[in-house]
């Protein structure tokens, strides 16, 4: 590991997990799931990271939890987006787009000379 | 959910047994995760262990995960636990005033009812709070005491300390660190600049000690050194921070700047704090006594004093060695005055030192007199509270119904409960809330109004504590009132087989009400006894004989300051012409001048008194008397007679020698009722004094109280002509005036003929003679307003209460009635029956008030004047009223319960 996954994901993570919720309620092993298949394994999140990042979205109000039954008719704890979950997903996504988009931009720069 | 569950989860709540549940759900959630990519990778064909080590590592170190996921969970239950609890008491309020809003009546009745009893118990305690339990502004103040003397030999107790007295105590007592004594007098004030702008200033005279006992040091500059309090010292002068402020313009450099102070520059070398006060909130300023050591003005025992004492002492044991130091008194100064030995001062006076807190010092007689309005702000609050009790109950009673059909829909009894308590925490809120701004209007007008008298109550004022006391008076009004529904509730008393049966389940209710009705009977009756006595002794003072007659005559004081009128002459001048001017203002009748206004404090003298022949018996100190100066047309102005001799003559032609004597005097000397005899005899002031001449004997005056014995006074006159070199001459004088038209219009233009004369002199304490009268008597007026004003709320609401409950009785029994009257009873029979119950109820609060006033009556002893305090004329208005009231509250019910009609009645059910 070159890097602690955790540090990389700070701030971001919250944004895919919300991402993640978004199509409906999951429990926490599918979205470990969803996330590394999605990204093709490059976003490799620790599951530990991953599940204290949605108890604290809970504990915010941004996400739910309820137990349910799982794919195999186990007893699973499923995550839902709440109203205020959304909002900020709409406001964290168009966030990351810009600070990706003039990431790129400078990343792929030519040489800048003064006027 | 059924119900089990939910009382199961109530439980948890309760008892946070959540915690468990919480961390195996962390458990759950973090098994399952495991499970399944162990279950996935297996399904890829991995080995069960090496999946199971996969998912292990993926996963990360589980047990700080596991407590980590557990505590974000226990942080989210116990907030989201809170806002529920929020909301359900948010919404029981919003219940709760929707419910009120339906019933304006009783709402608005019990919110004005509460509002009174808060208002008046917080005003109250903010002043009791401010005046006797808040710590004084000074250092230590625990450790602060006053020490004084009683002399019962000749009757007199809180005699203060005389300069000997206290120079002694100073260098010999051991169990008191400091000492400093004090005198309050006033002085007129000017920056040295603008002579014409002095203000007249109380002003405290004290030992350079003072500062240190009190332990508070100034703002700026320094506080007063053992150097500035000796005889011919430099003149020096502390200043408060109000008059800096409002005289001085706050500017920082009068600081070792001179102000004027009765004509002498005075260096200002400090300035005290805001919220310093010492002795009281109007000392403006502090000048050392300069006392001399070793040959004190020993005249009387003039100063009051203050003394710290040493850690470990006790003011008993102050006290005790005091006592023992009183005879090294007469050692160190044997001479009182000259010609009286201390010896015989002592033996005639044995003063016997007392040291109490100075709290107890300066709180006084006011203390019994708050504690007294205490207790019937306290009764106010209570039948106030009983009130809203009942008031509440027969609300309850309409609504049983309603409670019970909620009750059995599954509400539970909880509910319901909290139900009732937060209407009453509604009503007891909004009624916390206005009785909290009554309270401050009401100590505004209190601390503008009020007595005069009473230390302290400047310091007095609506902040925190009396916010707190407020709330807590509303709680115990909203327990109080939601306490008897809530309990039957509980008992399980209410449902609706019992309802829809009627009267029986009320019985309870009523019996309840009946032992309200009683208890705010008896407090009324109390209050209105109390009261009674007060008004009786209010009037007994205002009957007594004033020997004068105050009506249409104006006052002021005007001071002549030594400086500016060196020669005494010059000061008599002053006062001749004064006098002369103030004759010429028109709608003036008469005017004199007096060094002591009757009934005022100011200018008091008390000296003693040697008929010719005896000035020579240094064992026995002659009985006091009250010496006055006078001049112009004194007793003609305040229209006391001459009974024999002669008025003093005009300032201008009047020689010095003679003295005119009150016809007590005249009695208690030359046993002459008549005051002829006295004529002619000739005294002194002192054993080695100028002899005077009685050349008149005038009535007697209550010059000093009301209640009491008329003054024995002897006056003298102001004297222009210069005869005597010796002759004292009094200063600070009043004018009185008597007046054509309301002494009030006329009042300006005899203060501006004293500025005409000298535009330096201010004139203070004006004053009408009928408004001296008033003031002598203003604590008394005030408690008999307070007092009347409790006893007349509490007589209106018990007989509210009263009306409500036989009101309610005849509603219940109406059946009964009308079954009695169908078999035959005389309708008369039947209201007097009703009638009866009212009646036997006030009857039983009448007994039980007459005896908590008979226990209370000891406290207002010192306020009675020529009543008894088990007066009967008062004990019985007050049981007559309430008899009176329960009669008027009886009448109507009992009629209507005459006027049931049996067929109405019987066909109802």
């Amino acid at each position: 590991m070159a890097k602690p996954p955790e540090e990389l994901l700070r701030g971001t993570l919250d944004a895919l997990i919300l991402k993640t919720l978004s199509w409906g309620a999951r429990h926490g092993y599918a979205v470990a799931r969803w996330i590394s298949d999605t990204s093709r394994d490059a976003l490799a999140v620790e599951d530990r990271a991953l599940y204290l990042a949605l108890h604290r979205l809970e504990d915010r109000g941004l996400v739910e939890s309820e137990w349910g039954l799982s794919e195999n008719n186990r007893r699973a704890k499923f995550y839902q987006l709440t109203a205020r979950g959304r909002a900020e997903l709409r406001a964290e996504s168009n966030r990351l787009a810009r600070y990706a988009d003039g990431l790129f931009r400078v990343l792929n720069a030519t040489r800048w000379e003064p006027r | 959910m059924t119900r089990r569950e939910t009382r199961i989860s109530g439980v948890r709540r309760i008892f946070h047994l959540g915690d468990r549940s919480v961390q195996a759900d962390v458990d759950d959630e973090i098994t399952f995760h495991i499970e399944s990519r162990v279950r996935d990778l297996m399904r890829r064909g991995e080995s069960e262990s090496s999946a199971r080590r996969a998912a292990a590592l993926e996963f990360g170190d589980l047990h700080a995960s596991r407590r980590e996921l557990a505590a974000v969970d226990r942080h989210r239950r116990r907030r989201e636990r809170i806002d529920q609890a929020i909301d359900a008491i948010a919404q029981d309020l919003r219940h709760a005033v929707r419910a009120l809003r339906r019933s304006p009546a009783f709402t608005m009745a019990a919110i004005a009812t509460l509002t009174i009893g808060i208002g008046a118990a917080t005003a109250v305690f903010s002043v009791v709070d401010g005046v006797l339990l808040r710590p004084l502004p000074y250092r230590d103040p625990a450790q602060l005491v006053g020490a004084f003397f009683d002399m019962p030999k000749i009757g007199l107790a809180h005699v203060p300390q005389a300069a000997s007295t206290y120079f002694t105590f100073r260098d010999q007592a051991r169990t008191i660190e400091s000492i400093g004594i004090y005198d309050v007098q006033e002085a007129n004030v000017s920056d040295r600049g603008s002579p014409n702008g002095a203000q007249r200033v109380r002003t405290t005279f004290c030992t350079a000690t003072l500062f240190g006992v009190l332990g508070v040091l100034p703002l700026r500059g320094r506080p007063f050194a053992d150097a500035d309090d000796r005889p011919g010292a430099a003149p020096v002068v502390l200043i408060s921070e109000a008059i800096w402020r409002t005289q001085f313009g706050g500017d920082p450099s009068i600081v070792g700047r001179a102000i004027d102070v009765d004509g002498v520059a005075r260096e200002v070398i400090g300035i005290m704090p805001r919220g310093f006060h010492f002795p009281s909130s109007e000392t403006q300023i502090w000048i050392p006594l300069g006392l001399d050591p070793v040959n004190p003005p020993a005249y009387a025992f003039n100063y009051p004093s203050v003394a710290r004492l040493k850690s470990g002492a006790t003011p008993d044991a102050a006290a005790r060695e005091l006592s023992e130091l009183l005879p090294r008194v007469a050692d160190r100064y044997p001479n009182f005055v000259p010609g009286i030995t201390t010896r015989a001062i002592m033996d005639q006076t044995r003063p016997q030192p007392r040291v109490v807190p100075l709290r107890e010092d300066t709180t006084g007689t006011i203390a019994g007199t708050l504690w007294l309005v205490a207790a019937a702000a306290g009764m106010l609050l209570l039948v106030t509270c009983v009130n809203v009790a009942n008031l509440s109950l027969v609300r309850f009673d309409a609504r049983q119904r309603e409670l019970a059909v909620r009750e059995a829909i599954g509400a539970g009894t909880p509910r319901v409960v909290r139900f009732i308590g937060s209407e009453a925490a509604v009503l007891a809120g909004v009624a916390g809330l206005l009785g909290l701004a009554l309270a401050w209007a009401m100590v505004r007008a209190l601390v503008a109004f009020g007595p005069a008298d009473v230390p302290r109550l400047g310091e007095v004022g609506v902040d925190w504590p009396i916010v707190l006391f407020a709330a807590t008076a509303a709680a115990f009004n909203a327990i109080g009132c939601c306490l008897i529904p809530a309990l039957r509730v509980g008992r399980g008393r209410i449902g609706l087989r019992e309802t829809a049966r009627g009267g029986t389940a009320s019985h309870w209710q009523h019996r309840v009400r009946g032992v309200l009705v009683a208890a705010q009977v008896a407090l009324s009756v109390a209050v209105l006894a109390g009261s009674g006595l007060l008004f009786r002794s209010f009037q007994r003072l205002h009957a007594v004989r004033l020997g004068f007659d105050p009506n249409h005559v104006a006052t002021y004081w005007v001071s002549l300051p030594p400086a500016r009128y060196a020669d005494r002459t010059d000061a008599a001048r002053f006062f001749s012409s004064l006098v002369k001017r103030v004759a010429d203002v028109p709608g003036v009748q008469s005017v004199g001048v007096t060094s002591r206004v009757p009934l005022e404090q100011r200018g008091v003298n008390q000296n003693p008194f040697y008929p010719e022949g005896t000035e020579r018996d240094d064992k026995k100190l002659p009985p006091l008397q009250l010496f006055t100066s006078v001049g112009g047309d004194y007793f003609q102005t305040l229209r006391i007679p001459v009974v024999a001799g002669r008025a003093f003559e005009p300032m201008e032609t009047q020689r010095y020698g003679e003295a005119i004597i009150s016809r007590r005097t005249a009695q208690l000397f030359w046993n002459d009722s008549s005051g002829v005899a006295a004529i002619g005899k000739r005294f002194r002031a002192l054993p080695t004094g100028p002899l005077y001449t009685v050349v008149g004997v005038v009535g007697d005056a209550q010059d000093t109280t009301l209640a009491g014995p008329p003054s024995s006074t002897v006056y003298f006159p102001e004297v222009v002509r210069q005869d005597s070199a010796t002759r004292q001459i009094a200063r600070t004088m009043a004018v009185v005036a008597r007046t054509t038209a309301d002494p009030a219009t006329v009042a300006p233009l005899i203060e501006r003929a004293a500025r005409e004369l000298d535009p330096t002199l201010p004139t203070f304490a004006a004053q009408s003679m009928a408004g001296v009268v008033r003031a002598s008597t203003a604590r008394l007026a005030f408690v008999t307003l307070v007092l009347a004003s409790a006893a007349l709320i509490t007589l209106v609401l018990g007989g509210v209460g009263l009306y409500g409950i036989m009101a309610y009785a005849v509603t219940l029994r109406r059946r009964e009635i009308g079954i009695r009257i169908a078999l035959g009873a005389s309708p008369r029979g039947v209201a007097a029956a009703t009638a009866r119950r009212g009646l036997a109820l006030t009857a039983i609060g009448v007994a039980i008030g007459v005896a908590l006033f008979a226990f209370g009556a000891r406290f207002v002893r010192t306020l009675l004047f020529g009543v008894a305090p088990w007066d009967p004329v008062a004990i019985g208005g007050a049981v007559t009223a309430l008899m009176a009231i329960a009669l008027m509250a009886s009448w109507g019910p009992a009629r209507r319960a005459a006027r049931v009609n049996p067929a109405e009645t019987l066909r109802a059910d």
